[in-house]
């Protein structure tokens, strides 16, 4: 819609209460006014309107910012996003709007520049970094106190041992008996060594230790003779099995030169032996069954090559396998997608922003309507620098720009053909 | 009325068009016009790559 000179002077004259020559009139003369300002300063300073500057005999014209901002109502808040930022999930309770605060650019109009010959988006970094759940962390935490038990091992035996088995508790009573415990004993090693230092103890504990550690030096019953059997029992049982195997296979290969070497002793062993009339009768009635008759030694062969057959592995189907990407979001069940119900915010996901209004019913109502088609709707609040409240929704949750395009295509209209993708943050 | 309050108004009935996203045709001075800027995706000089957003601005084409 276009407001042209005459209805201006219209309107004008309509506010100044007066007609609308003098209206004519004394727009012209507001008009002179500010080129004559621009000719001799060079700059017009319009307050709730802009600014006017004069270069290279042009005059160009800043918008005030309080009018961007009313202008700009729909997108205001919004800075440039970087795709490359890993994910992480965002509290149940979080709303996409505090992304958008810190990313407001003054200059987001000197930024936004329309690049439509640029490639399609890259692929989101799926990286996401397990800043808190550190599976190495324990393995680092625990190396220490490793390194500490092997080298103290040979000093401190039974002070290391009292630690780890009840059995010995007697003899940790006996040190705490001695000598006042020290404080610094479970930390620091040279410190826990020092107030343990035998001089202090009776002649009967020393004894008792001496017997205890000369007990502990023998093989325990029970731990080392397990551990023995287990090594032998593994080759002893490899050699049983071997021994068997062979033991069928020669045996197979005994029944094969036995066939051989006397044909007709295997033929008796036959159980109905068939007689040569009955062996004519079946060669008219039937084709010549030579195997029934006599049996060669092809069947012995068939039993000898089954082995062979069984020791070749079963052919594994091959599994069509993932990418990590893939593999990861699967594990991590991420509710991506355009449609289901919004569970879960995910922070560093793309939204497609469909609705952008100042009424917070209204947008209520748009969010409603969205969830009733299916789709996955989320309504948040910013807060603009006028401090005027925009409040917009979004539908879909994406790992990528190229995932949110190509959601926001399947979208119906005016949805596909007014939206914008913003990243949650 | 003085000249003060005649920019007033002038500036009042400008500024209500176009927050209206109408465009405002003024002899003399120029045309003032809310032009649509789609979102994009650029890169910058070190490799990043953003994503501008969407952005309603107002644009003037002078007269002379």
């Amino acid at each position: 819609m276009k407001l042209n000179h005459e209805e201006f002077v219209r309107l004008l004259a309509r506010a100044l209460d007066s007609d609308e020559e003098k209206a004519a009139r004394d727009l012209s003369d507001w008009v002179d006014s500010v080129l004559d300002e621009i000719k001799n300063s060079g700059t017009c300073h319009l307050e709730g309107l802009g600014t006017f500057r004069e270069e290279d005999a042009k005059i160009f014209f800043s918008p005030d910012e309080t009018l961007s901002l009313e202008i700009n109502y729909k997108f205001a808040g919004m800075g440039p996003i970087e795709i490359s930022e890993p994910l992480r999930r965002a509290e149940s309770s979080q709303d996409p709007e505090k992304t958008e605060q810190p990313d407001a650019p003054k200059d987001l109009p000197d930024t936004a520049e329309t690049d439509s010959d640029k490639p399609p988006a890259e692929e989101l970094d799926a990286t996401r970094e397990p800043v808190e759940d550190d599976p190495f962390a324990l393995d680092d935490a625990g190396e220490p106190e490793l390194e500490f038990e092997t080298e103290s091992e040979p000093e401190f035996e039974p002070e290391a041992e009292t630690e780890t088995e009840p059995e010995s508790e007697p003899e940790e009573g006996a040190f705490e008996k001695a000598d006042e415990p020290d404080p610094e004993a479970e930390t620091d090693p040279d410190s826990s060594y020092k107030p343990l230092s035998y001089p202090r103890l009776s002649v009967s504990q020393k004894k008792k230790i001496e017997e205890e550690r000369e007990s502990e030096k023998t093989p325990a019953p029970g731990s080392k003779s397990r551990s023995n059997r287990l090594v032998w029992l593994v080759p002893v049982a490899a050699v049983l099995i071997v021994a068997i195997l062979l033991f069928f296979h020669f045996d197979g290969l005994r029944l094969d030169r036995k066939h051989a070497a006397d044909p007709a002793a295997w033929q008796e062993q036959e159980p109905a032996p068939v007689s040569p009339e009955e062996q004519v009768v079946t060669a008219q009635d039937e084709e010549p069954a030579v195997h029934e008759l006599v049996p060669g030694p092809e069947p012995v062969e068939e039993v000898a090559a089954e082995p062979d057959v069984d020791i070749t592995p079963d052919p594994v189907e091959d599994v069509p396998s993932l990418p990590l990407d893939q593999r990861i979001d699967e594990l991590l069940d991420l509710p991506y997608g355009l449609r289901g119900p919004e569970d879960e915010v995910l922070i560093g996901a793309y939204t497609i922003v469909v609705h952008s209004v100042r009424n917070e019913r209204k947008s209520e109502i748009e969010k409603k309507r969205l969830e009733n088609r299916g789709y996955k709707a989320t309504r948040w609040s910013v807060v603009l620098p006028n401090e005027n409240v925009t409040w917009r929704v979004g539908v879909g949750q994406f790992k990528s720009v190229s995932d949110a395009q190509i959601a926001a295509e399947e979208l119906p209209e005016p949805y596909r053909s007014n939206n914008f993708i913003i990243r949650i943050r | 009325m003085t000249n003060d309050k005649i920019a007033q108004r002038i500036i009042a009935i400008l500024t209500g068009h176009l927050k209206k996203h109408q465009q405002v045709q003024i002899n003399g001075l120029g045309t003032f016009a809310v032009e649509h800027q789609k979102q994009a995706q650029k890169q910058e000089k070190d490799g990043r790559i953003i994503i501008t957003p969407p952005a309603d601005v107002l644009v003037f084409k002078s007269g002379k």
